[in-house]
Protein backbone atom coordinates (compact mmCIF):
# COMPACT_ATOMS: atom_id res chain seq x y z
CA UNK A 1 0.00 0.00 0.00
CA UNK A 2 2.45 2.71 -0.92
CA UNK A 3 0.86 3.99 -3.75
CA UNK A 4 0.22 7.44 -1.55
CA UNK A 5 3.88 7.74 -1.61
CA UNK A 6 4.03 7.34 -5.25
CA UNK A 7 1.78 9.58 -5.85
CA UNK A 8 3.13 12.37 -3.87
CA UNK A 9 6.04 11.66 -6.18
CA UNK A 10 4.81 11.43 -9.45
CA UNK A 11 2.63 14.79 -8.48
CA UNK A 12 5.68 16.51 -7.94
CA UNK A 13 6.87 15.52 -10.88
CA UNK A 14 3.79 16.60 -12.72
CA UNK A 15 3.29 20.32 -10.97
CA UNK A 16 7.37 20.46 -11.97
CA UNK A 17 6.29 20.02 -15.51
CA UNK A 18 2.74 22.34 -14.85
CA UNK A 19 4.79 25.21 -13.51
CA UNK A 20 7.79 25.29 -16.04
CA UNK A 21 4.63 25.92 -18.82
CA UNK A 22 2.77 28.82 -16.80
CA UNK A 23 0.84 26.32 -14.27
CA UNK A 24 -2.07 25.43 -16.75
CA UNK A 25 -4.43 23.01 -15.47
CA UNK A 26 -3.13 19.37 -15.43
CA UNK A 27 -5.93 16.86 -17.77
CA UNK A 28 -3.92 13.65 -17.91
CA UNK A 29 -0.94 11.88 -16.38
CA UNK A 30 0.69 8.57 -18.65
CA UNK A 31 2.51 6.39 -16.66
CA UNK A 32 4.50 3.11 -16.99
CA UNK A 33 4.35 0.47 -14.48
CA UNK A 34 6.49 -2.56 -14.91
CA UNK A 35 5.00 -5.78 -14.32
CA UNK A 36 7.29 -6.52 -11.74
CA UNK A 37 6.31 -3.82 -9.75
CA UNK A 38 3.72 -4.83 -6.97
CA UNK A 39 1.03 -2.23 -7.59
CA UNK A 40 -2.74 -2.20 -8.00
CA UNK A 41 -4.12 0.07 -10.60
CA UNK A 42 -6.92 0.87 -8.60
CA UNK A 43 -5.11 1.82 -5.70
CA UNK A 44 -3.21 3.90 -7.12
CA UNK A 45 -6.03 5.84 -8.87
CA UNK A 46 -8.04 5.66 -5.75
CA UNK A 47 -4.53 7.37 -3.70
CA UNK A 48 -4.40 10.20 -7.20
CA UNK A 49 -7.83 11.16 -7.50
CA UNK A 50 -7.40 11.84 -3.70
CA UNK A 51 -4.81 13.90 -4.02
CA UNK A 52 -4.91 15.94 -6.33
CA UNK A 53 -8.39 17.39 -4.88
CA UNK A 54 -8.51 21.24 -4.59
CA UNK A 55 -5.36 21.42 -6.94
CA UNK A 56 -4.46 21.77 -10.76
CA UNK A 57 -4.92 18.61 -11.58
CA UNK A 58 -8.26 17.82 -9.73
CA UNK A 59 -9.78 15.84 -12.20
CA UNK A 60 -6.86 14.82 -14.39
CA UNK A 61 -7.28 11.26 -15.79
CA UNK A 62 -4.42 8.91 -14.96
CA UNK A 63 -3.42 6.95 -17.77
CA UNK A 64 -1.99 3.40 -17.49
CA UNK A 65 0.47 1.47 -19.78
CA UNK A 66 1.84 -1.92 -17.88
CA UNK A 67 5.42 -3.05 -19.88
CA UNK A 68 6.15 -6.48 -19.58
CA UNK A 69 8.66 -8.41 -17.35
CA UNK A 70 11.87 -8.85 -19.62
CA UNK A 71 14.22 -11.26 -17.48
CA UNK A 72 17.60 -12.10 -18.95
CA UNK A 73 19.25 -15.57 -17.93
CA UNK A 74 22.07 -15.59 -15.82
CA UNK A 75 23.53 -18.56 -17.69
CA UNK A 76 22.81 -18.17 -21.39
CA UNK A 77 22.44 -14.42 -21.20
CA UNK A 78 18.53 -15.16 -23.24
CA UNK A 79 16.29 -12.64 -22.45
CA UNK A 80 12.65 -13.65 -22.25
CA UNK A 81 9.23 -12.49 -20.69
CA UNK A 82 8.83 -15.28 -17.73
CA UNK A 83 5.80 -17.74 -17.36
CA UNK A 84 5.52 -17.91 -13.49
CA UNK A 85 7.13 -15.91 -10.37
CA UNK A 86 9.66 -18.61 -10.91
CA UNK A 87 11.83 -17.43 -13.67
CA UNK A 88 12.61 -20.56 -15.62
CA UNK A 89 14.66 -19.74 -18.85
CA UNK A 90 13.29 -21.05 -22.18
CA UNK A 91 16.46 -21.57 -23.57
CA UNK A 92 18.93 -23.26 -21.37
CA UNK A 93 16.10 -23.65 -17.85
CA UNK A 94 18.71 -21.78 -15.94
CA UNK A 95 16.71 -20.30 -13.05
CA UNK A 96 16.65 -16.82 -11.26
CA UNK A 97 18.38 -14.09 -13.26
CA UNK A 98 17.94 -10.19 -14.16
CA UNK A 99 14.82 -7.99 -14.47
CA UNK A 100 15.87 -5.94 -17.83
CA UNK A 101 12.62 -4.49 -17.92
CA UNK A 102 9.10 -4.31 -16.17
CA UNK A 103 11.10 -3.28 -13.14
CA UNK A 104 9.94 0.52 -13.17
CA UNK A 105 7.26 3.02 -12.67
CA UNK A 106 7.59 5.81 -14.88
CA UNK A 107 5.97 9.08 -15.65
CA UNK A 108 5.85 8.88 -19.62
CA UNK A 109 3.77 12.69 -19.70
CA UNK A 110 1.67 15.08 -18.62
CA UNK A 111 -1.45 16.52 -20.74
CA UNK A 112 -1.95 20.11 -19.89
CA UNK A 113 -4.68 22.03 -20.76
CA UNK A 114 -4.44 24.36 -24.09
CA UNK A 115 -4.49 27.82 -24.24
CA UNK A 116 -2.88 31.19 -23.71
CA UNK A 117 -3.58 32.36 -20.05
CA UNK A 118 -1.21 30.10 -18.34
CA UNK A 119 -3.48 30.84 -15.50
CA UNK A 120 -3.53 27.72 -13.19
CA UNK A 121 -6.24 26.65 -11.06
CA UNK A 122 -3.66 27.20 -7.75
CA UNK B 1 -1.00 19.93 -25.00
CA UNK B 2 1.15 16.70 -23.79
CA UNK B 3 4.50 17.19 -22.56
CA UNK B 4 6.87 13.84 -22.41
CA UNK B 5 8.93 13.79 -19.74
CA UNK B 6 10.00 9.80 -18.89
CA UNK B 7 11.22 10.13 -15.42
CA UNK B 8 11.50 7.13 -12.94
CA UNK B 9 8.88 7.84 -10.40
CA UNK B 10 11.47 6.43 -7.59
CA UNK B 11 13.84 8.90 -8.69
CA UNK B 12 13.85 11.20 -5.57
CA UNK B 13 13.90 8.50 -3.67
CA UNK B 14 16.56 6.73 -5.55
CA UNK B 15 19.18 9.69 -5.52
CA UNK B 16 18.52 10.02 -1.58
CA UNK B 17 19.69 6.92 -1.48
CA UNK B 18 22.99 6.97 -2.80
CA UNK B 19 23.67 9.93 -0.93
CA UNK B 20 23.30 7.65 2.09
CA UNK B 21 25.15 5.01 0.75
CA UNK B 22 28.38 7.30 -0.12
CA UNK B 23 27.76 8.31 3.21
CA UNK B 24 27.95 5.20 4.97
CA UNK B 25 30.87 3.98 2.44
CA UNK B 26 33.02 7.33 3.30
CA UNK B 27 32.56 6.79 7.26
CA UNK B 28 33.49 2.78 6.48
CA UNK B 29 30.04 1.78 8.16
CA UNK B 30 27.86 -0.84 6.31
CA UNK B 31 23.93 -0.38 5.93
CA UNK B 32 21.55 -3.32 6.30
CA UNK B 33 17.93 -3.22 5.36
CA UNK B 34 15.75 -5.64 7.86
CA UNK B 35 12.48 -6.17 5.83
CA UNK B 36 10.17 -8.83 7.16
CA UNK B 37 6.22 -8.76 7.96
CA UNK B 38 5.50 -7.49 11.64
CA UNK B 39 6.01 -9.57 14.57
CA UNK B 40 8.87 -11.63 12.49
CA UNK B 41 11.40 -11.18 15.14
CA UNK B 42 13.65 -8.70 13.84
CA UNK B 43 13.99 -6.61 17.05
CA UNK B 44 14.69 -9.81 18.94
CA UNK B 45 17.39 -11.00 16.03
CA UNK B 46 18.55 -7.53 16.52
CA UNK B 47 18.92 -7.59 20.57
CA UNK B 48 20.24 -11.45 20.46
CA UNK B 49 22.93 -10.15 18.38
CA UNK B 50 23.91 -7.46 20.19
CA UNK B 51 23.87 -9.64 23.84
CA UNK B 52 25.93 -12.11 21.83
CA UNK B 53 28.76 -10.19 20.00
CA UNK B 54 29.67 -8.34 22.75
CA UNK B 55 30.68 -5.05 20.87
CA UNK B 56 32.30 -6.29 17.55
CA UNK B 57 31.27 -5.38 15.26
CA UNK B 58 29.91 -2.34 16.53
CA UNK B 59 26.44 -1.57 16.02
CA UNK B 60 24.27 0.99 15.72
CA UNK B 61 20.46 0.50 14.76
CA UNK B 62 17.73 2.80 13.24
CA UNK B 63 13.98 1.38 14.23
CA UNK B 64 11.47 2.22 11.60
CA UNK B 65 8.23 2.04 13.15
CA UNK B 66 4.42 3.68 12.16
CA UNK B 67 4.20 4.96 16.08
CA UNK B 68 5.93 3.96 19.84
CA UNK B 69 9.50 4.21 20.52
CA UNK B 70 8.97 0.78 22.06
CA UNK B 71 11.53 -0.84 19.75
CA UNK B 72 13.63 1.94 20.56
CA UNK B 73 13.88 1.15 24.22
CA UNK B 74 14.43 -2.68 23.40
CA UNK B 75 17.44 -1.74 21.51
CA UNK B 76 18.65 0.95 23.89
CA UNK B 77 18.47 -1.68 26.95
CA UNK B 78 21.24 -3.28 25.01
CA UNK B 79 23.62 -0.64 24.94
CA UNK B 80 23.55 -0.02 21.13
CA UNK B 81 23.40 3.59 19.58
CA UNK B 82 19.48 4.04 18.95
CA UNK B 83 17.30 6.46 16.69
CA UNK B 84 13.90 5.57 16.81
CA UNK B 85 12.17 6.74 13.06
CA UNK B 86 7.92 7.32 13.36
CA UNK B 87 6.45 6.84 9.43
CA UNK B 88 3.43 8.32 11.09
CA UNK B 89 1.01 5.53 10.23
CA UNK B 90 3.70 4.82 6.34
CA UNK B 91 4.03 1.31 5.70
CA UNK B 92 7.98 1.66 4.67
CA UNK B 93 10.93 3.57 5.33
CA UNK B 94 12.21 6.33 2.74
CA UNK B 95 16.17 7.39 2.10
CA UNK B 96 15.34 11.46 3.33
CA UNK B 97 14.22 9.75 6.92
CA UNK B 98 17.37 7.75 7.18
CA UNK B 99 19.47 10.37 6.12
CA UNK B 100 17.88 12.16 8.41
CA UNK B 101 18.03 9.32 11.04
CA UNK B 102 22.09 9.31 10.18
CA UNK B 103 22.97 12.78 11.95
CA UNK B 104 22.28 11.37 15.34
CA UNK B 105 25.11 9.33 15.21
CA UNK B 106 28.84 8.89 15.43
CA UNK B 107 29.64 7.44 12.23
CA UNK B 108 33.50 7.08 12.74
CA UNK B 109 32.64 4.83 16.33
CA UNK B 110 30.13 1.89 14.39
CA UNK B 111 30.78 -0.26 11.73
CA UNK B 112 27.24 -2.05 11.14
CA UNK B 113 23.78 0.55 10.86
CA UNK B 114 21.05 -1.68 10.77
CA UNK B 115 17.87 -0.18 10.24
CA UNK B 116 14.81 -2.05 10.84
CA UNK B 117 11.97 -1.01 8.29
CA UNK B 118 8.28 -0.90 8.74
CA UNK B 119 6.89 -4.72 9.11
CA UNK B 120 5.76 -5.47 5.53
CA UNK B 121 6.87 -7.54 2.80
CA UNK B 122 5.74 -5.59 0.09
CA UNK B 123 6.25 -2.03 0.08
CA UNK B 124 9.98 -1.43 1.69
CA UNK B 125 10.90 -3.83 -1.19
CA UNK B 126 10.46 -0.81 -3.75
CA UNK B 127 12.19 1.90 -1.63
CA UNK B 128 16.07 2.00 -1.62
CA UNK B 129 17.48 3.30 1.99
CA UNK B 130 21.45 2.92 0.43
CA UNK B 131 22.10 -0.06 2.35
CA UNK B 132 24.37 -2.22 1.58
CA UNK B 133 22.67 -5.66 1.96
CA UNK B 134 19.36 -6.91 2.10
CA UNK B 135 18.39 -9.13 5.26
CA UNK B 136 15.04 -10.81 4.68
CA UNK B 137 13.33 -12.31 7.81
CA UNK B 138 10.77 -15.43 7.75
CA UNK B 139 8.99 -16.61 10.94
CA UNK B 140 7.44 -20.18 11.29
CA UNK B 141 4.27 -19.31 12.06
CA UNK B 142 3.93 -16.76 8.65
CA UNK B 143 4.14 -20.35 6.53
CA UNK B 144 6.37 -21.80 3.78
CA UNK B 145 4.48 -19.81 0.69
CA UNK B 146 6.19 -16.72 1.36
CA UNK B 147 8.36 -16.68 -0.63
CA UNK B 148 6.20 -16.81 -3.78
CA UNK B 149 3.60 -14.78 -2.67
CA UNK B 150 6.19 -11.73 -1.90
CA UNK B 151 8.43 -13.05 -4.69
CA UNK B 152 10.33 -9.25 -4.77
CA UNK B 153 11.59 -9.41 -1.78
CA UNK B 154 13.37 -12.74 -1.74
CA UNK B 155 14.56 -11.97 -5.29
CA UNK B 156 16.76 -8.99 -3.52
CA UNK B 157 17.17 -10.09 0.13
CA UNK B 158 20.85 -10.87 0.45
CA UNK B 159 20.56 -13.67 3.57
CA UNK B 160 17.26 -14.99 4.29
CA UNK B 161 16.78 -15.77 8.27
CA UNK B 162 14.26 -18.52 8.75
CA UNK B 163 12.98 -17.19 12.78
CA UNK B 164 11.13 -18.95 15.46
CA UNK B 165 11.91 -22.57 14.67
CA UNK B 166 11.57 -23.75 17.78
CA UNK B 167 7.71 -23.48 16.50
CA UNK B 168 8.39 -25.85 14.04
CA UNK B 169 6.80 -28.80 15.83
CA UNK B 170 3.48 -26.50 16.32
CA UNK B 171 2.87 -25.38 12.89
CA UNK B 172 2.76 -27.14 9.41
CA UNK B 173 5.55 -25.07 7.96
CA UNK B 174 7.53 -27.19 5.15
CA UNK B 175 10.76 -26.11 5.25
CA UNK B 176 11.87 -27.94 1.83
CA UNK B 177 8.85 -26.30 0.24
CA UNK B 178 10.41 -23.05 1.41
CA UNK B 179 14.01 -23.56 0.25
CA UNK B 180 12.82 -24.79 -2.54
CA UNK B 181 11.03 -21.88 -3.74
CA UNK B 182 13.74 -19.53 -2.24
CA UNK B 183 16.03 -21.31 -4.60
CA UNK B 184 13.95 -20.56 -7.57
CA UNK B 185 13.89 -17.50 -6.48
CA UNK B 186 17.56 -16.85 -6.12
CA UNK B 187 19.50 -19.12 -6.62
CA UNK B 188 22.04 -19.90 -4.22
CA UNK B 189 20.63 -17.77 -1.54
CA UNK B 190 22.07 -17.68 2.05
CA UNK B 191 19.58 -19.11 4.34
CA UNK B 192 20.48 -19.26 8.05
CA UNK B 193 17.75 -20.73 10.72
CA UNK B 194 17.50 -19.23 14.03
CA UNK B 195 15.54 -19.33 17.34
CA UNK B 196 16.15 -16.21 19.36
CA UNK B 197 14.15 -18.52 21.89
CA UNK B 198 16.20 -21.95 22.11
CA UNK B 199 19.37 -19.93 20.86
CA UNK B 200 19.52 -22.90 18.21
CA UNK B 201 21.61 -20.90 14.94
CA UNK B 202 22.21 -17.79 16.74
CA UNK B 203 25.79 -18.32 16.77
CA UNK B 204 25.14 -18.96 12.28
CA UNK B 205 23.54 -15.47 13.09
CA UNK B 206 26.30 -13.78 14.44
CA UNK B 207 29.07 -15.20 12.24
CA UNK B 208 26.93 -13.71 9.00
CA UNK B 209 26.67 -10.46 10.90
CA UNK B 210 30.75 -10.15 11.40
CA UNK B 211 31.47 -11.28 8.27
CA UNK B 212 28.98 -8.30 6.95
CA UNK B 213 30.65 -5.78 9.29
CA UNK B 214 34.11 -6.42 8.05
CA UNK B 215 32.79 -4.79 4.76
N1 LIG C 1 8.91 -18.67 19.86
C1 LIG C 1 9.68 -17.68 19.43
N2 LIG C 1 9.25 -16.41 19.53
C2 LIG C 1 10.06 -15.42 19.08
C3 LIG C 1 11.32 -15.68 18.48
N3 LIG C 1 11.87 -14.51 18.09
C4 LIG C 1 11.00 -13.54 18.44
N4 LIG C 1 9.91 -14.08 19.05
C5 LIG C 1 8.73 -13.36 19.56
O1 LIG C 1 7.99 -12.82 18.47
C6 LIG C 1 7.37 -11.59 18.83
C7 LIG C 1 7.68 -10.49 17.84
O2 LIG C 1 9.08 -10.23 17.87
P1 LIG C 1 9.69 -8.82 17.43
O3 LIG C 1 11.17 -8.94 17.54
O4 LIG C 1 9.05 -7.71 18.18
O5 LIG C 1 9.26 -8.77 15.89
P2 LIG C 1 9.39 -7.57 14.81
O6 LIG C 1 8.03 -6.96 14.70
O7 LIG C 1 9.79 -8.25 13.54
O8 LIG C 1 10.43 -6.62 15.31
C8 LIG C 1 7.85 -11.28 20.24
O9 LIG C 1 6.86 -11.65 21.15
C9 LIG C 1 9.09 -12.14 20.38
O10 LIG C 1 9.35 -12.52 21.72
C10 LIG C 1 11.75 -17.06 18.38
O11 LIG C 1 12.81 -17.40 17.85
N5 LIG C 1 10.87 -18.01 18.84
MG1 LIG D 1 10.36 -4.52 15.65
ZN1 LIG E 1 19.32 -19.52 -20.36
Amino acid sequence: MHEFSLVESILTSVFDVARQHGNPPVTRVKLEVGALQQVVPEALEFAFNAAVKGTSAEGAVLDWTEIPARIQCPACHATYEPADVFWVCPNCEAQGGKAIAGDDIVLASVELEDGESGQGVQ
Amino acid sequence: MEINVVEKVMKVNDELAQGVRERLAKAGVVGLNFISAPGSGKTTLIETALRNLGGAPRIAVIEGDPDTTLDAERIAACGAPVTQVNTAGGCHLEANLVNRALDGFDLEQIDLMIIENVGNLVCPVSFDLGEEKRVAVVSTTEGHDKPAKYPKLFRTAHVVVLNKIDLLPYVDFNRDIFRDSLEKLQPGVEVIEVSCTSGEGVEAWCDWLRRAGKG
